[in-house]
């Protein structure tokens, strides 16, 4: 009994160094530079998936490459620590990867499956954190985290950064995902991309779908952009359940693919207070470290007057109302991006909703200079009935379409009612 | 002869005094010919003399002035028989007596002294008014903001109480510093930085509600090309006008402070009081309208704010294109 425990515990070791063996020369570092010997340059793994030069790796690896616009910068994969320049031949930004190929025959690749592990199964992350070396990194499957297209596998393992765009294995030697993130201020929360989309990805390129990528690759990113906004908005709209309630006002329930939390508070000298429910979509497509898209998030408040005259009350209103201000807006902000992100228009407007409640609504909207056809907005407004209830609501969407921007704020105005006294 | 009859404002006596001799001064120095022991004349408050045309008092300098039977401040009166003028509190009669009463060079007169007995500032009116509009401003922009109780209260007594105290301390350290030591002199000082005072700290409680005031509008200026932080000049500028309008006429300076102050509401700008006012601050107005206005659907169709949406989108377009070729410019 004791000696079949040894073999266990001693093949079980063996099998971890054996699969290293197997897989470490399918793994690569991807290094993004202005040029091969600059130190000024951004790191990440990627690996063999085809002998003839094909690699995967996430998107954000590569990213300066393609939204630096001062500086050309150039994808090595260094190969035998040879920096051999590399192409982007496809791309899927919604799930963060991009595939590219070399002018090298790879002597080994890894093998895929989209078999998924059961939670709990053993999974290895190989990639080199922090510009170290190519390491092995035991974790734990723990299921997959889906909201709408945006689909992530949960994984307890100590990544680091680096190893973005290195693949996780199960203990077959396949590989089930590309890692992608860690959850900041966490212990040993992380993240890969399922392998399903990396071979959407391949089909795509074999279907040629990426034809001239070179030359036209905005155009493909802001097509995907487009598509993960149409999805969003379908999603949201998809939601017939029962009208979300705070105090006497009803409003559109918000998505399943959000995660929301509630918070009630009375005011110091409880004067007023408040209920708040603030949703988020956890996941969006990210496009450089200062830009993202594909997201919204939603913030209702309804505001009860307890002690305060009318106009004390309107005061309330008035400084939670010009409290809530955006980061857009601020002109710093602006400058540090004024080659991706456009200035911002604002507006306003007071109107009466269908269900004949007056709000007086603002908005601020710009867009991105290089992809069209999509706009971030933030908008917000006020209950303007007269009496000690009043609703407050605020919502930012990045990266939609002037369609579904209407679409959406109809679809909330349309279904803010107030059940209580007028 | 010449014979004065003094009379002071709250006494029933008069006092006759002879002049014998010529230049005669009259002031509160003893070096005088007539010592006036009042605290509203000054040391060396005035002479009589005479020239071709006649007898004449003539002003040297004082604090207070002579002033004629009309009010009117006089540099020189010539008297004659039954001319009255006021020297300060002090009210004189000129009786041209033909009589040959020789009398001392000298002469000290006191007068009764009233001042002690004479109630100061506390029952001035004036002084009252400010009191409970500073007040009412103050109460007013805190009422406002948040429902007033007992700590909120006693807060704002005690705060134009410190006001009221810092602002006598002040006019009590001008008065020492300056050369008259006069009771009267420090109520004036004290009712002169009051007014200034209270009308400036009232523009500050409300300088929120005012803010959108044309004049300290700096929209408005910009028109001008001129970017200047027109609240604060605003406020130095006030406050000089004030001074030079005490010195000339205090009850004038009383009025023309209120106007200035009236100054501050402007008929443009009583728009940013409707919720409706079009400005991208962003922000929520309308706190006087509000309880007023009522939003119906045909006046407010939910359309509008598509329509606007739209518009926005077409600006956008615009601001990316400017964009695009400043950046295309810069490389």
């Amino acid at each position: 009994m004791l000696l079949v425990f040894l073999i266990s515990t001693g093949s079980w070791a063996k099998s971890e160094q054996a699969l290293f063996n197997q897989v470490s020369p399918a793994i690569f570092q991807i290094k993004t530079s202005t040029d091969e010997a600059s130190s000024k340059a951004s790191y990440g793994s990627g690996f063999a998936i085809e002998k003839t030069g094909l690699l995967i790796t996430n998107y954000h690896v590569i990213a300066t490459s393609l939204q630096e616009e001062e500086q050309k910068y150039n994808i090595y994969v260094l190969v035998d620590e040879k920096p051999i320049p590399a192409q982007i031949v496809a791309v899927d930004i919604i799930h963060d990867l991009a595939l590219l190929k070399i002018d090298y025959t790879f002597k080994r690749t890894l093998k895929l499956t989209k078999k998924i592990p059961l939670t709990g199964e053993t999974i290895f992350s190989l990639g080199l954190p922090k510009d170290l070396k190519l390491s092995l990194i035991k974790g734990t499957f723990n299921g997959i985290l889906k909201h709408t297209r945006y689909e992530r596998i949960l994984m307890s393992s100590p990544i680091n950064a680096g190893m973005s765009g290195g693949p996780t294995l199960n203990t077959k030697s396949e590989v089930i995902g590309v890692n992608v993130s860690v959850l900041r201020q966490s212990q040993n929360i992380s993240f890969c991309v399922p392998i399903k989309h990396v071979y959407d990805l391949i089909d795509a390129y074999k279907k040629n779908t990426f034809n001239n990528l070179k030359d036209k690759i905005h155009l493909f990113l802001q097509a995907q952009l487009i598509e993960i906004q149409q999805t969003l908005i379908e999603d949201m709209q998809k939601n017939k359940g029962e009208n979300s309630k705070l105090d006497n006002w009803t409003f559109a329930p918000p998505s399943t693919s959000l995660k929301c939390w509630s918070k009630n508070e009375k005011e110091k000298n409880k004067t007023y207070e408040y209920k708040q429910q603030t949703c988020h979509l956890p996941a969006d497509a990210y496009i450089s470290d200062t830009l993202s898209s594909g997201s919204y998030n939603l913030n209702f408040i309804s505001i009860n007057n307890l002690k305060r005259t009318k106009i004390q009350f309107y005061n309330v209103l008035e400084s939670s109302y010009n409290a809530t201000t955006y980061d857009f807006r601020d002109e710093f902000s602006f400058i540090t991006n004024k080659e991706v992100i456009s200035r911002y228009s604002c507006d306003n407007q007071i109107i009466v909703n269908q269900n004949n409640i007056p709000f007086k609504i603002n908005f601020c909207m710009n867009t991105y200079i290089r992809y069209t056809g999509l706009y971030n907005i933030i908008v917000k407004g006020v209950s303007l009935l007269k009496g000690n209830e009043a609703f407050f609501f605020a919502f930012s969407m990045q990266g939609f379409s002037q369609t579904n921007i209407e679409k959406f704020i109809r679809h909330q105005l349309d279904h803010i009612n107030f059940e209580g006294k007028r | 002869m010449i014979t004065l009859k003094i009379k002071s404002e709250h006494s029933l006596v008069p006092t006759i005094v002879p002049i014998h001799s010529f230049p005669c001064r009259l002031g509160r120095s003893i070096k005088n010919n007539i010592v006036l022991d009042d605290h509203s004349i000054s040391k060396e408050h005035a002479i009589i003399t005479f020239d071709h045309h006649g007898t004449y008092i003539m002003d040297l300098s004082s604090t207070n002035g002579i002033f004629d039977l009309n009010n009117k401040k006089q540099e020189r009166i010539y008297l004659s028989h039954a001319t009255t003028f006021k020297m300060g509190d002090l009210r004189f009669e000129v009786l041209l007596d033909p009589g040959e009463e020789f009398l001392d060079k000298t002469r000290l007169i006191h007068l009764p002294s009233y001042h002690l007995s004479k109630p100061h500032f506390i029952f001035n009116k004036a002084f009252f008014i400010f009191l409970v509009l500073f007040f009412l401003l103050s109460f007013t922009a805190k009422y406002t903001t948040a429902p007033i109780d007992k700590k909120t209260f006693g807060l704002l007594l005690l705060e134009i109480g410190l006001g009221i105290g810092v602002l006598y301390a002040l006019a009590g350290l001008i008065s020492l510093v300056s050369k008259v030591h006069s009771k009267k002199y420090r109520y004036n000082t004290f009712l002169f930085f009051f007014l200034k005072w209270s009308v400036y700290f009232s523009i500050l409680k409300l300088y929120p509600l005012f803010s959108f005031s044309l004049i300290s509008n700096e929209s408005f200026w910009k028109y001008f090309n001129l970017t200047i932080n027109f609240g604060f000049i605003y406020l130095i500028l006030y406050q000089f006008f004030i001074l030079f309008l005490t010195r000339i006429n205090k009850q004038k300076a009383l009025f023309y402070a209120c106007l200035f102050t009236l100054g501050l509401f402007s008929p443009f700008a009583i728009r940013k009081y409707f919720i409706q006012s079009d400005n991208d601050l962003f922000d929520l107005d309308g706190l006087l309208a509000y309880p007023l206005q009522t939003f119906t659907a045909d006046n407010f169709p939910p359309q509008s704010l598509y329509d606007r949406l739209n518009q926005s989108i077409k600006d956008l377009e615009k601001l990316k294109q400017e964009q695009v070729e400043e950046i295309k410019k810069s490389q």
